[in-house]
């Protein structure tokens, strides 16, 4: 009993020491949720039931998916990265716990006649302390940053990983049989690998395939949206060209009266907002959804002022998805600065566009006049539009493709969203 | 030091504003030091990232390379919100109002209409100001905050919330902070008047001690004027 009560807590604190070593090498900002560390108990029940009859064809199994689990649930990182790092950090303690089996022997000659329960238990300690201390050495975690951003940057990094966590649970069952001198070309073992591998590379294909499938169609939508905008646009130019010509006209044959209210008229006509020719100067694509979103504002006289310096196309240098999320996040910020601006007395929008090597740069430059509480700006609800929202600047706020720096100076709003530029584009 | 930073591809208009700023500078006790460029080069862009020096900028908006007056103001006003800029342009002012408020230009002059009065004018009003262009600058998690201490007219706080509030001409800035911290980060111009007020004197026209108010240069009137902290509100 004592034996069974031993290795339970052994369990238990091998998760202990996973998780924090986790923690150490992914190098986490984020804050951790230690409620989960719940869990740790419930797989420590798993685990030692699992040890109790054994059942070691399913220990590597069961291993990758309890730990997976775990840091995922208390760090909260991306799936990819949590699989990644996880199987990183269990692989690695297999390891060292096969270099230093030697340990086993000599726990075992030293309490031979003890539970082997409690010898296990021991052991697992010692291991434990071995582990921390390998997991301290800077070069292993710079080696397994610099993997993980490896396979971030080429193409099909799901397919990579999830190759690269097959040969980890091979090479951790080959390890584990080799600590339980089983025999290592037992069949079972590798079925269930097999089985995994195969439904994950079926399940991350199909995904991606319809993702980009469904966001293609969408972005040919938008495009032609957008250039059918564009020629609403013009026409609506060549219509007030001409009508501005003929008031010219007949103000020159009317009374001084009709001449004024013709000057009104034209005046009118040259403060609208729509026929702002910059527009035509931004990337296709961008150029429409900027239209449509301040034909909701041409009655408000916004001065809106663009200064594009993006020369490149944009379609070339960014993924579908990376499209449609700056389309999203140009679409949100770009209400925000209207709604906030037409409060305004100045009305004054600045919509300024650059790029370098590896990013777009979008800043929007807005007057408003709010009571704006800084602390909670970007926070989930908190809003200074009415009926209230607040949901914008906290959704794009926890995008991570995308960047947005958010500042107030000099009584301005100033967002500035960057996007990265990829190497697998929309139309490749 | 202080510096005037000339950017201007004109050979005529140049002379001018060299004629101009010797007869600014000859009286003057402060020392300065001018530069002139014709367009955007590497020592323009160490002299701009340089927070040590203060300067006054004269650009022509239409430079004849790639990088405009516009673009080079983009890049001062990356870091730097304390230099002045003054743009002399020879095209329509269609964007004035725009430019003016977005890169805090002080002055738009046109080329060919009273040039040389103008930004005489402007360089001396500069000058008696004294670089009024501090700034309080705040950091929350997502947003930073940098506010002219010129507009800000007072700063009270919030009972309920527990949060000071800055009061600008247009806008109201609730921060977590208290008063004396506040008070501790900003220069001799703000003063307490009441244990929830400062005010920013120069912003202040009219003390009432008697029913505890005062009004701002706006006009609004701030009930939060107590009696406590007449005596350092007067020697001041």
């Amino acid at each position: 009993m004592m034996g069974i009560i031993a290795y339970y807590f052994a369990c238990c604190s091998v998760q202990l020491v996973l998780v924090y070593n986790f923690k150490k090498i992914v190098d986490t900002e984020k804050k951790a949720h230690w409620n989960y560390t719940i869990l740790i108990l419930i797989f420590g029940i798993i685990m030692s039931l699992e040890n109790y009859y054994k059942l070691s064809e399913l220990h590597t199994l069961s291993s990758l998916i309890i730990y997976f689990i775990l840091f995922y649930l208390i760090f909260r990182e991306s799936k990819k990265k949590t699989l990644f790092y996880g199987c990183a950090v269990w692989f690695i303690a297999a390891i060292i716990d096969l270099i230093t089996m030697f340990r086993s022997n000599w726990i075992s000659l030293k309490f031979i006649n003890s539970d082997l329960l409690l010898v296990q238990a021991i052991d697992t300690f010692l291991l434990e302390i071995i582990v921390m201390l390998v997991f301290k050495l800077k070069k292993l975690k710079k080696f397994l940053h610099k993997l993980y951003e490896k396979i971030q940057n080429n193409k099909f990094p799901y397919v990579k990983v999830t190759l690269i966590i097959s040969i980890i649970y091979v090479l951790g069952t080959i390890i584990l049989s080799l600590l339980k001198q089983e025999n290592i070309y037992n069949i079972d073992k590798y079925i269930y690998l097999l089985a995994i591998l195969i439904v994950s590379l079926i399940i991350v294909y199909v995904r991606k395939e319809y993702d980009y499938y469904a966001i293609n169609e969408t972005n040919k939508y938008l495009i032609q949206n957008s250039e059918f905008y564009i020629g609403v646009v013009n026409n609506y130019k060549v219509f007030k060209h001409n009508i501005k010509h003929q008031l010219n006209g007949v103000k020159s044959v009317a009374n001084k009266e009709a001449a004024l209210l013709i000057d009104d008229l034209i005046k009118e006509y040259n403060s609208d907002s729509l026929s702002n020719n910059e527009i035509s100067t931004m990337p296709v694509g961008i150029d429409g959804l900027v239209y449509e979103k301040i034909y909701n504002f041409k009655e408000k006289e916004i001065r809106l002022r663009i200064d594009n310096k993006i020369e490149s196309d944009i379609f070339k240098n960014i993924t579908a998805r990376s499209y449609n999320l700056l389309c999203e996040s140009l679409g949100i910020l770009l209400d925000n600065a209207l709604e906030a601006s037409d409060k305004s007395k100045e009305k004054i929008i600045v919509l300024d566009m650059v790029e370098n090597k590896e990013t777009y740069q979008i800043k929007i430059i807005n007057t408003f006049t709010e009571t704006l509480d800084i602390d909670l700006l970007g926070n989930l609800k908190y809003t200074t539009k009415k009926g209230g929202h607040g949901i914008g600047l906290f959704y794009l706020l926890s995008k991570k493709k995308i960047k947005i720096k958010t500042s107030i100076i000099n009584n301005l709003f100033q967002n500035e969203l960057i996007i990265y530029k990829n190497k697998k584009t929309i139309w490749s | 030091m202080n510096y005037f930073i000339v950017v201007e591809d004109d050979k005529k208009t140049q002379e001018t504003i060299k004629g101009v700023l010797r007869k600014i500078i000859i009286n003057k006790e402060q020392k300065f030091e001018i530069k002139y460029f014709t367009k955007y080069t590497s020592e323009l862009q160490s002299i701009i990232a340089d927070d040590s020096i203060r300067k006054i900028y004269i650009m022509d908006i239409e430079l004849d390379t790639k990088v405009s007056g516009i673009d080079i103001a983009k890049q001062i006003r990356k870091d730097d919100w304390e230099s002045e800029i003054i743009f002399i342009t020879c095209h329509d002012k269609m964007f004035e109002t725009v430019y003016r408020s977005v890169y805090e230009v002080f002055d738009f002059i046109e080329k060919f209409h009273k040039m040389e009065e103008r930004l005489e004018n402007d360089l001396e009003l500069i000058i008696q100001k004294n670089f009024d262009n501090k700034m309080f600058i705040f950091s929350s998690r997502n947003v930073d905050l940098q506010i002219y201490y010129r507009s800000i007219t007072h700063i009270t706080r919030d009972k309920e919330e527990r949060k000071i509030v800055i009061h600008t001409y247009s806008n109201k800035f609730k921060i977590s902070m208290n008063l004396s911290e506040v008070l501790s980060r900003l220069d001799d111009r703000f003063i307490q008047t009441h244990r929830s007020c400062i005010a920013n004197r120069k912003r202040v026209q009219e003390w009432n001690w008697p029913k505890g108010y005062f009004i701002l240069d706006n006009g609004k009137k701030v009930d939060c004027l107590s009696k406590r902290f007449k005596k350092e509100v007067e020697k001041q």
